[in-house]
């Protein structure tokens, strides 16, 4: 890769230099993805009228799934509603989403729905700004396009947003490897 | 000319509530064997100064050449809103908004070096902004004033170390060599032999006092000046036994009306740790005991002088002198306490014991104990392990729930990035912490310094450290500081966000405590609450609302922005807590989202308990 390439979804210089080989493809493979499957009608469906954001929420989609395969953070809570929104329309592509999971994560990346034990996100966030930087707009907006007052404190704050939607972590950190 | 001087020097902000044990016992050994001597606290006097108008003038003058773009905007708001608002505003949650301040005062005025070579380079004398060195002339000239013969310099701190040789420095240009220089000090006493030889060198001190300072002070100040002809003497104490440093007087406080509120007065309790076996600690290296791990002053004369203190200065707090406070001096020094019935109102170190049960925190919280702060460190059995901690994680985290049952506020020290921890010890770390948050009133994680003197400097291969030798670098420890990579450790990426992680844990910690607070407190019309004075709005473009006391910033969309301005207008002064919510709502009319606005902003720990009354 040259200097003059943009790395994989934005990651930071810093960042992609530390990563093993094993996770910069990884990373580059899912940058690559292709989600153009969710866009229109099933974002619609979802209640995402404004057509730009269908566009914009799919890099963001793929950062958060990256942060699940490579580093994996428990708890992993979606607390943007239109992220939950995209992560929702690639799981109904069954096809795709399982296929997805197996080739970068070995095993199904299991949604639950309604929030669950955990409601702290600060691993992850501080994984995400340390990638990625910070936070885009479309972090803190509803389905509706409008900023949810909460969201811009507590991202900075707290870092312990409520997820709308947590994955399957079972809170438990697998042994390390030593 | 007999006249003998300690002077200490700035920057030690631990030194904000009240002075530094070192200088007032030094100068309380010399009285006792009849000698003239006075301390003088350059620190406060140097802080106290920067915080003139005049001086946070000159501060914004100089942050025009020395920062830039967003940085300077940022600096240079903050010092503004100081200057506007005052000191006790901008400090009404505490002296850590302050803590921000000087290390912009520190970076426009008083850039530190790196290593103890730069320091000493003459080269870096000339490159001081001039305001700094002119604060510390007129102390020097302060100094000349006194008639004085010896300056000792007691430096306990690392970011005392460059500011010390400069002020060394400028009172030989003063003094030539007319007065004797003595250079000592905890800090001193850390530092690796090569770089006391370099300090040795200088030609700038008359002696270099290792050890205990206290035996060997007065000797130093009677050697006649034309023994030094020879260059600087390197003086080390003997040993120190039980019966001497019982027989240490108490310590001779200077003016004590120069500190922020509340004043803390220090008591020496031991010295060094009864444990004294921590793989990163080099704290042995502070005093010469002759090989004992530690030596304590009895319960009794300790709690003689609390009470003297307690007597003079009936709100002072007390901190208990000690790298670790043996549990079962403790008993004593509180079975004296309820005897007399005397509140300690004490803070100290302690370590996590497994005896530490209900009864023992119990007794404490009788006796008048406020804080203790835990060499926690890690919640990990395998690192506790690996640091040679006597506790388990069991323990530690007993020790932290009883404690805080019992009303004793926790302060809890970590390291959470220790030789041979993976990234996901770290996180269970931060998990483990962040499920006991609201037993701990403060977090202090340090990321893992190597010191000289530290089991793990000296076998760096059980830590998988490689070690570069005699190759030293500042840090929080001082510049004894160790360059060294770790094998199979965390990668640079990983370090900076367990680093993040914990520095957002600190904030929550903070913000939890301010919000319990309110949200626990006795909620009655005379409950008074009233804005973090520290906290203001910065960013032209991207406005963001930064809480300086909590060092943490909030992005803000512009009419969020505007709405908040006004609120924090409205509210400059305490008042009741529903007049506030009022006054939010007036000025924020448009956020009806979901969540509760109001709830939202509390959270953001803005919001504090007033400390005075409504006028």
């Amino acid at each position: 890769m040259t200097k003059d390439d943009k790395l994989p979804l934005g990651i930071s210089e810093k960042a992609w230099k530390d990563m093993s080989d094993e996770d910069r493809d990884k990373l580059t493979g899912i940058s690559e993805f292709n989600l153009d499957f969710i866009v229109g009608d099933p974002m619609f469906r979802q209640g995402v009228t404004n057509k730009r954001f269908h566009f914009d929420v799919q890099d963001e989609l793929k950062k958060f799934l990256a942060i699940k395969v490579i580093a994996e953070p428990h708890p992993l809570g979606m607390f943007s509603p239109l992220v939950a929104t995209a992560w929702h329309c690639f799981i109904l592509n069954t096809i795709q989403y399982e296929e997805f999971c197996q080739k970068y994560y070995g095993r199904t990346i299991h949604h639950v729905p309604g929030g669950g034990a955990g409601s702290d996100n600060s691993v992850w966030i501080a994984i995400y700004r340390e990638w990625f930087g910070e936070f885009p707009m479309i972090w803190m907006l509803d389905i509706g396009g409008t900023e949810i007052p909460k969201y811009a404190y507590s991202l900075n704050t707290e870092g312990a947003l409520t997820s709308r939607d947590l994955d399957s972590d079972d809170g438990q950190y697998a042994q390390p490897e030593r | 000319m007999s006249r003998t001087v300690i002077l200490f020097p700035p920057f030690a902000e631990s030194a904000l509530h009240g002075p530094h044990l070192a200088a007032p016992l030094l100068v309380s050994v010399l009285r006792e064997n009849g000698f003239d001597c006075v301390s003088e606290d350059l620190n406060i006097k140097t802080i106290r100064r920067l915080l003139n108008p005049a001086s946070l003038d000159i501060v914004l003058q100089q942050l025009d050449t020395v920062t830039e773009g967003a940085e300077r905007e940022k600096y240079q708001a903050c010092i503004r809103h100081l200057k506007d608002k005052g000191v006790r505003a901008f400090a009404n949650a505490g002296t850590s908004s302050l803590r921000v301040a000087f290390a912009i005062f520190r970076k426009a005025l008083f850039p530190t070096p790196e290593t103890i070579s730069e320091c000493l380079d003459k080269t870096f004398l000339q490159t001081r902004p001039q305001y700094g060195l002119s604060i510390y002339d007129e102390f020097i000239q302060e100094i000349a004033g006194l008639d004085v013969q010896t300056i000792g310099m007691s430096v306990a701190f690392s970011e005392q170390l460059s500011e010390a040789i400069i002020i060394s420095r400028l009172i030989r240009e003063r003094f030539d060599h007319s007065v004797r220089l003595i250079l000592g000090g905890g800090q001193v006493n850390l530092l690796s032999a090569s770089q006391i030889a370099e300090l040795a060198k200088a030609k700038l001190f008359n002696a270099i006092s290792i050890g205990n300072g206290e035996q060997t002070i007065s000797k130093l100040i009677t050697v006649p000046m034309d023994a030094y002809n020879d260059g600087c003497h390197i003086v080390r104490s003997p040993s120190m036994s039980r019966q001497e440093l019982e027989a240490i007087p108490s310590p001779a406080f200077a003016d004590t009306t120069q500190y922020f509120a509340p004043l803390a007065l220090p008591v020496l309790v031991t010295k060094g740790c009864y444990w004294g076996k921590c793989t990163f600690c080099d704290y042995p290296r502070l005093s010469n005991l002759g090989g004992l791990r530690f030596i304590p002053v009895t319960p009794q004369k300790a709690f003689t002088e609390i009470k003297h203190h307690r007597e003079k200065y009936p709100d002072c707090h007390v901190n208990l002198i000690s790298d670790a406070v043996p549990a079962s001096w403790y008993r004593k020094l509180c079975a004296l306490a309820l005897q007399e019935d005397v509140q300690l109102n004490s803070w100290s170190y302690m370590m996590h014991e497994a005896g530490l049960e209900d009864g023992f925190f119990s007794l404490l919280s009788q006796a008048g104990v406020k804080a203790i702060n835990f060499g926690t460190e890690s919640t990990n059995d395998r690192i506790l392990s690996v640091m040679c901690k006597q506790s388990d994680r069991k323990t530690v985290l007993d020790n932290l729930s009883v404690a805080a049952r019992h009303n004793i506020a926790v302060v809890v020290n970590l390291i959470p990035d220790y030789p041979t921890s993976t990234f996901t010890d770290a996180l269970i770390l931060a998990d483990d912490i962040r499920d006991r948050i609201n037993c701990i009133e403060s977090l202090n994680p340090h990321m893992f310094d190597l010191t000289e003197g530290s089991v793990a400097s000296q076998t760096p291969e059980r830590f998988n450290l490689n070690v570069e030798n005699n190759a030293y670098q500042r840090s929080n420890h001082g510049f004894h500081t160790m360059r060294y990579q770790e094998r199979n450790g965390l990668t640079t990426t990983q370090r900076n966000i367990v680093r993040r992680i914990f520095i957002d844990l600190k904030r929550k910690t903070a913000i939890t405590r301010r919000l319990n607070g309110i949200q626990n407190g006795p909620v009655t019309k005379d409950t008074y609450v009233e804005v973090d004075g520290s906290a203001l709005l910065v960013g032209r473009k991207n406005k963001r609302l930064w809480i300086v006391s909590l060092d943490t910033e909030i992005p803000l969309s512009p009419h969020r922005a505007k709405e908040l301005q006004g609120f924090m207008d409205a509210c400059s002064s305490p008042m009741g807590l529903s007049d506030m919510q009022r006054a939010f709502k007036h000025n924020a009319p448009q956020n009806d989202g979901g969540e509760d606005p109001w709830y939202a902003l509390l959270s953001t720990g803005l919001i504090i308990h007033a400390r005075h009354q409504h006028p």
